[in-house]
């Protein structure tokens, strides 16, 4: 019978959380939460429940006054015939993780815009669940069931929303956002690829931005008509001829300019930039370990002042190539973990200062777990440590993004069966809370293949971009505190029907075609079509900074934190040699750029947004 | 998937409609699956029924009250008629009196509104949508405005306009909109075109808000009733010389978006689904409406535009189903020829030149092509229909606009121009060209033979039909944006905020030099001047010296302060190299007719001239005229003049200076002594400076000395009345009453500090910012009626909005004083001393440390509007005009705010 309760008490879980899905409340967002209410309180989980009554110990007040040191619930109103245990291990398997109560007397507008003119009461949020209280006479607040249309409001994690209310009160101009109103001009067909494509990515060519796809058949680089608003090819008066089963650019040579260091599925050829912003090709000499079966390739910095190394991802081990004389490279096995054995197959290398040191660190990960190699300067890794980051079974990539814009990077990893989004708490620490992701979590969550971080709304937060096997691709923009919503009127569904946008893409990537300040797409569909969509949006062209990392000034990638006043916009991960982070911005303004090269000195500069697209490279 | 517009209503295709095309659509929101596309403030209005207890409550419980008397005590009941009867003649007349009270006083006073004129007669007809067969939406010979704001608005009971006004001589005739959540009503209304008087109001039982215009001829107006969704609306016909009384009304069996055309003695109409109908222009002998011949909805899907009828052949577009251009015989409906077209026509018919005009495409008022392709997918979707058939839908519904020109006498086509997206207002047609807009944002202007003789990017859809003079072309956005374009080249003359919520579906009418058009938000308005019409009398517009002049606060346009800002551009653009010096605005500039007049310092001297309202910082100045010392202090505009102070106290060569406002040119230079404070105002005939130390003089506008008074140094702007003038005088601190022809002083009073501002003239009584707060004078002898003691006021002014004295205290907090009897209403904190407030149509904007804070209407807090911190100082207090705000900083020079 018990059992029975349990299994009831989580079917009206799922149920009270599955009402809230697929919305965002524009009429009542934290901020009018915050905004309507009188006290918000801090709260901890109770020790126990006697007699249907729970004491929850007042951490923090964080609006409002109150003499009180704890809050007291009940849950004693739940009649027996329905008497399902819902709230009591709502609320003690809280432990450890903030409760908050909003207490006011509410004045909701719905989505459909109607007015629901409350009584006073309270609303707590646990574990991520809405739940609303009215107080009893003996001042205890009755708790009754989730509330899952609140979670229109916020469906977040109840950490991220501590942050959100102390933002919501501490910032003068606080904004949760709501919907991304712009949209998609027509689409334009760059070109066609045969064989399989390996991914895209934006690269700095003779001081432009350009496209880049890596293909199995020859790989091909793509300049932005700004007034056609298209992509044109621009292969042959690069003389790039590449074809790349894992790729990465980076500045090879220390000249300053973007190379590319590309994986045939043989051999490992570089293709140097010249100055007039043509490729040369040579191929790479390897000594040491043999190398094979490589997924992906990252550069790392390497003991060699301006030229960094390369880490191969490959399918027996993590190879690190160390560049020495010219072409030449030695390739060098890292380390394997002890839990190597039981994290299955392999899947992407990232490099990035992953737990805020300033050294770029290597995640190497699984299906079912990662090794970290923390960067130690000068080239140097520390022993792999374990990592919780896992692909998922079948998954093969990860991106990383400082969603919760607290300067560490998270990590998803989008995968058919099931994203993941790793919360970094630093020093190694991860955790995952797709669940308390907004819309992410649900809107398509299957069938995804791989993604992307990208500010495609200039509002300065860093968004997610995730691609599909057999679908449009989605766009997810951060509310704020790594909770996403989904930009409807990106969603390309709504605009294409062509059957070939519908079956998914191979590689996509964001970045600015008609120089309008915004980024638009161009995704390579399944069936081998490159094609471009300019974003459309109301009022005037974007605003932001173009982040870039001169070659020479860092070995590797390195995170420069945004801030506008008090706030942080987050970390964005830098590297030299590739296209840089856009940071978008809202308005005209200052903003501070923060970050520490490896080996430096804490630094930070004021760049004023005025007009357009500041770029802004460290030296 | 309905999209939800504002006020809580879908704006989309119906539920259950297989065809969603043109109209405006306001359809409740069915379920949650409709919520998918949500727009922000979506906050609906509680009013209708709930309104309507509140209002009858006191009634309701009178008439209880009596009920329950009546019942626990009769014989209460039974004396008090008794009573009643014994005093029958005291209580007949206590009656009378209240009755006459009641309703009689308000017809000898109607409402206290604005004055209604009367009527001109004479005036020509407005017979059909945009007035006549070239839908010019212009007065015959009018001329349109060229500069100017606001000059009325109505919403008093409506504030919603969504139908385009119609306008026969100093009559401007308009339905309304009043859509909430418990109610759907409308009216027909008749307004005085100078004034914004109501002449009168047809409110027909059950009449419902209306997209449909006026049409008229003689007596007669005929115009439809409801939005897209209405099933069964009425086609009406009012006497106009009985202040619109019914004279027939006729039921159709689907909506009346469209407009009326009258002909003769008939009347043309689309009934949406119900097809095309002819009624007879009076009633039938039983006064009934008479309908002549009616062809249905069958044969003629989607009866939609506004008809046009020419030679005996009445021309009708067909929208989604039918997708055609028809004539019809006028007399009997049969239908003559029929023209095909690829896409909906929406678009009214225009006649010319043995042509006919009409525009088509994707989209509709309210929607995109994108998103009705959308809708229109997603329902073949859930019809099962194949990922094959909806590409091949896909290719027929993109974003597309086509013209077509077509013969009229053959109904052949002869030419079409492509735009990128649809066109569904009317084209207005000139002697050899024509213009419309579109969902594009461009105003095309074609030849007839088709080809392309300009075209301007208004940056917004335009859903709206131009209205043509000879010389102007006035359109209005999907912004709210009204924009005169000069009718040759296309080239952006005029620019007016209609508001900032939409949607806009009313085009824009012209006459008497005005711009007559509706609003969402802001109601039926009245906008702009004819500058040239203007300067030649008096009282026409000006920016009177600092601030704008006593009370403006710092907009004398009348168009709205955005809700939220932000930064957009400034001037000049580079910042000056380290060491270099700067250009500097030290005061507010003057603003009239398009153009801001900033004096500048510094760096260089004279003053600038930037033409207003630019969204992106202007590629050059208009010109600038240079003066040896600088200007530091606001200069003052009107008509084609400005006139300035050239220099500050000590500096050497100091003139007052007349400039031709086109050019920068100087019309005349007088000498001012070095030590006068240089303050400077404009009356309607004459310019007052502060020209010596202690003295004030008049000029008139030749520049000639009218006279000179020694009245002590005076610093701030002075008030005027017809006949008098009144000065505050900062030493020795005191204010005077002059005789205005002479200069005479006719009263002068001692004050106990120096006045903190110029004196402010409103209802007969004098107020004059002071050390401790507002002052009301008396009018006739400066004596104090009361003492407003908010505060020591700052910033030199006081700012006047409705009731409400505004200003900025000495101790940093915004004070708003009642105006009629000096109480306190509310002081809000965090304004920066020394900068005065900018009001505009209730809402208030100031600064504080770190930006511009904005205090709208019957709010309770202020809020953040823009950060300026990063730009600097503020060296000048913030001006409107053209709905930007402008200011200088020491940092960043020359700043305009715009609307976020």
């Amino acid at each position: 019978m018990k059992i029975l309760k349990w299994l009831l008490a989580a079917a009206l879980v799922i149920a009270c959380t599955s009402a809230g899905r697929a919305l965002i409340n524009p009429n009542f967002t934290p901020l009018h939460l915050v905004k309507q209410s009188d006290l918000i309180l801090e709260l901890e989980a109770p020790a126990k429940f006697e007699n249907l009554k729970g004491t929850l110990a007042i951490k923090a007040v964080l609006k409002g006054k109150t003499d009180a040191k704890a809050v007291v619930i009940d849950t004693g109103s739940w009649t027996e015939e329905e008497d399902v245990p819902v709230m009591e291990p709502l609320f003690l398997k809280s432990k450890g993780k903030p409760i908050l109560m909003f207490a006011g007397k509410y004045k909701v507008v719905t989505p459909k815009g109607e007015v629901k003119e409350a009584e006073e009461k309270a609303l707590f949020n646990v574990q991520g669940e809405w739940v609303p209280a009215a107080k009893m006479e003996d001042g205890a607040w009755d708790v009754k069931k989730i509330d899952g249309h609140m979670k229109y409001t916020w469906d977040g994690g109840p950490d991220m929303l501590l942050r959100g209310v102390k933002y919501a009160l501490g910032d003068e101009d606080p904004q949760f956002p709501s919907v991304v109103e712009s949209s998609w001009e027509q689409h334009a067909e760059a070109g066609k690829f045969e064989g399989d494509v390996t991914g895209a990515c934006p690269v700095e060519v003779g001081g432009k931005i350009l496209l880049h796809v890596a293909a199995e058949k020859g790989d091909r680089l793509f300049s932005c008509d700004t007034k056609g608003k298209k992509l044109d090819d621009a292969t042959a008066a690069s003389k790039l001829a590449a074809h790349s089963q894992a790729f990465c650019w980076t500045d090879l040579d220390g000249d300053g300019d973007a190379d590319l260091a590309s994986w045939d599925g043989k051999a490992l050829t570089l293709h140097r930039q010249n100055l007039d912003g043509t490729f040369a090709a040579a191929s790479a000499k390897l000594e040491g370990a043999v190398l094979e079966g490589v997924l992906n390739l990252c550069a790392v910095p390497s003991a060699q002042a301006g030229k960094p190394a390369l880490a191969a991802a490959a399918a027996t081990a993590t190879v690190l190539l160390l560049p020495k004389d010219g072409d030449a490279y030695e390739a060098k096995p890292l380390p394997a973990g002890g839990d190597q054995p039981n994290f299955g197959k392999a899947g992407d290398c990232l490099s990035a200062d992953l737990d805020g040191d300033h050294h770029a660190d290597l995640l190497q990960t699984f299906e079912k777990g990662s090794l970290l190699y923390k960067g130690q300067g000068g080239g140097a890794f520390a022993a792999p440590a374990a990592c919780a980051v896992a692909l998922g079974e079948g998954g093969r990539h990860a991106f990383v993004g400082d969603f919760d814009m607290d300067g560490l990077l998270e990590v998803c990893t989008p995968n058919r069966a099931g994203s993941e989004l790793w919360q970094n708490h630093g020093e190694g620490k991860f955790t995952p809370e797709i669940v308390y992701c907004g819309e992410m979590r649900y809107v398509d969550a299957l069938g995804r293949i791989s993604g992307l971080t990208a500010d495609f709304n200039n509002d300065g937060r860093q968004d997610a971009v995730l691609f599909y096997a057999q679908h449009v691709p989605h766009f997810f923009f951060n509310r704020g505190f790594r909770a996403f919503g989904h930009a409807h009127l990106l969603d390309i569904a709504q605009w294409r029907t062509e059957p070939e946008d519908q079956q998914g893409q191979r590689a996509g990537a964001l970045l600015d075609i008609d120089g309008d300040g915004r980024l638009d797409v161009a995704v390579v569909r399944n069936g081998g079509a490159l094609v471009s969509l300019c974003q459309k949006a109301k009022g005037d062209a974007g605003l932001g900074v173009a982040l870039r990392v001169k070659a020479g000034a860092a070995a590797g990638p390195v995170n420069v934190v945004a801030w506008r006043e008090k706030r942080c916009l987050g970390a964005w991960r830098v590297a030299p040699g590739e296209a840089g982070a856009f940071v978008g911005a809202t308005e005209a303004g200052p903003m501070t750029l923060k970050w520490q090269l490896p080996g430096g000195k804490p630094a930070s500069e004021e760049v004023i947004v005025e007009d357009g697209v500041l770029r802004f490279e460290i030296k | 998937m309905v999209p939800v517009g504002r006020s809580g209503f879908a704006t989309g295709a119906a539920e259950g409609l297989n065809s969603p095309c043109r109209g405006v659509w306001f359809v409740r929101v069915r379920s949650e699956a409709d919520m998918e596309f949500l727009t922000p403030n979506v906050v609906p209005v509680l009013a209708g029924p709930m309104s309507a207890f509140i209002a009858l409550l006191p009634a309701i419980l009178a008439a209880l009250g009596g009920l329950i008397l009546a019942l626990l005590k009769p014989a209460t009941m039974k004396k008090l008629a008794q009573l009643l009867w014994r005093q029958k003649l005291p209580v007949a007349c206590v009656v009378a009196v209240v009755f006459g009270l009641v309703y009689g006083l308000p017809m000898l006073m109607p409402g206290g509104g604005p004055e209604v004129q009367a009527e001109e007669k004479g005036a020509a007809d407005w017979p059909m949508f945009r007035g006549g067969l070239d839908r010019r939406g212009a007065a015959l010979g009018a001329v349109g405005p060229n500069g100017g704001g606001v000059n009325w608005s109505y919403t008093e009971e409506f504030k919603t306009f969504y139908s385009s006004p119609s306008v026969v001589g100093n009559r401007v005739y308009a339905t309304s909109t009043a859509l909430t959540s418990f109610s759907d009503s409308g009216a027909i209304l008749c307004f005085d075109a100078d004034t914004g008087g109501v002449v009168w109001k047809c409110v027909p039982k059950g009449y419902r808000s209306t997209f449909s215009s006026p049409a008229i001829a003689g007596n007669r107006l005929v115009v439809g009733e409801g939005l897209h969704v209405i099933k069964d609306a009425r086609v009406f016909c009012l006497d106009i010389e009985n202040k619109g009384k019914v004279l027939w009304s006729y039921a159709t069996k689907s909506h009346v978006e469209s407009t009326p055309c009258i002909w003769k003695d008939r009347v043309f109409v689309g009934a949406g689904d119900d097809g095309y109908y002819c009624f007879a222009l009076e009633p039938g002998a039983d006064g009934e409406a008479k309908v002549l011949w009616h062809v249905g909805g069958e044969q003629f899907l989607d009866c939609e535009t506004s008809p046009v009828v020419v030679d005996g052949k009445v021309i009708v577009g067909l929208g989604m189903g039918g997708k055609a251009l028809v004539c019809l015989d006028a007399e009997s409906g049969k239908e003559v020829w029929r023209l095909p077209a690829p896409y909906p026509v929406f678009g009214p018919s225009t006649v010319a030149g043995g042509k006919i005009f009409f525009g088509m495409g994707n989209g509709n008022f309210i929607e995109d092509a994108e998103t009705v392709m959308a809708k229109e997918l997603e329902k073949m979707r859930k019809a099962g229909k194949s990922i094959k058939e909806m590409a091949e839908a896909q290719k027929t519904l993109g974003p597309i606009g086509e013209i077509w020109c077509v013969d009229l006498a053959t109904g052949k086509k002869e030419w079409d121009f492509k735009a990128k997206r649809t066109v569904l207002g009317a084209v207005a047609a000139a002697a050899d060209r024509i213009y419309f807009g579109s969902r594009d944002g461009f105003v095309y202007c074609i030849g007839f033979d088709g080809k392309e003789l300009a075209r301007w990017n208004a940056h917004a859809a335009i859903v709206t039909s131009p209205a043509l003079t000879d010389t102007h072309v006035y359109v209005v956005t999907e912004t709210g944006k009204c924009y005169g374009l000069t009718a040759g080249d296309l080239e952006p003359a005029f620019e007016a905020t209609l508001g900032f919520t939409g949607p806009f579906l009313s085009s824009p009418a012209v006459a008497r030099g005005r711009v007559y058009v509706g609003s969402q938000d802001d109601g039926l308005l009245c906008i702009g001047q004819h500058a040239e019409a203007e300067t030649k009398k008096a009282g026409g517009p000006c920016w009177a010296g600092y601030f704008g002049g006593p009370g403006a606060g710092g907009c004398v346009d009348g168009q709205p302060l955005p809700e939220r800002g932000k930064f957009g551009w400034r001037f000049p653009a580079e910042s000056p190299a380290e060491g270099e010096p700067a250009q500097i605005f030290a005061a507010p500039p003057a603003h009239l007719k398009g153009q801001l007049y900033v004096p500048v310092s510094g760096a260089r001297k004279g003053v600038l001239c930037l033409p207003d309202g630019a969204d992106a910082a202007p590629e050059k100045e208009t010109w600038f005229a240079e003066m040896p010392n600088g200007v530091t202090q606001s200069p003052a505009a009107v008509g084609d003049t400005i006139y300035a102070i050239d220099g500050q106290p000590d500096d050497a060569k100091r003139a007052l200076r007349c400039l031709d406002a086109k050019t920068g040119v100087a019309r005349w230079t007088r000498e001012i002594a070095g030590d006068a404070p240089g303050m400077l105002a404009l009356l309607d005939d004459r310019i007052l400076a502060a020209d010596g130390a202690k003295t004030l003089s008049a000029f008139d506008s030749d520049g000639q000395v009218l006279w000179t008074r020694e009245l002590g140094a005076v610093k701030h702007a002075p008030a005027a009345v017809e006949t008098m003038i009144f000065v505050s005088v900062s030493e020795p601190p005191a204010l005077a009453a002059l005789d205005r022809p002479t200069g005479k002083v006719l009263w002068r009073v001692k004050l106990d500090a120096a006045p903190q501002s110029g004196p402010l003239l409103r209802k007969g009584v004098l107020l004059l910012g002071t050390d401790k707060g507002v002052s009301a004078r008396e009018i006739v002898n400066g004596a104090e009626r009361w003492l407003a003691a908010g505060g020591g006021v700052t910033g030199n002014a006081l700012a006047l909005d409705r009731n409400r004295i505004l200003y900025v205290s000495a101790a940093g907090e915004l004070v708003s004083v009642d105006a009629e009897n000096g109480a306190v209403l509310a002081k809000v904190p965090e304004a920066l001393p020394g900068v005065p407030p900018l009001v505009s149509r209730g809402a208030v904007l100031f600064a504080t440390a770190t930006g511009l804070n904005r205090l709208g209407a019957g709010e309770p807090e202020a809020q953040l509007w823009t950060k300026t911190s990063w730009l600097g100082k503020f060296t000048s207090p913030p001006v409107l005009a053209a709905s930007r705000v402008y200011f200088g900083t020491d940092k960043r020079g020359w700043i305009c705010a715009k609307a976020k």
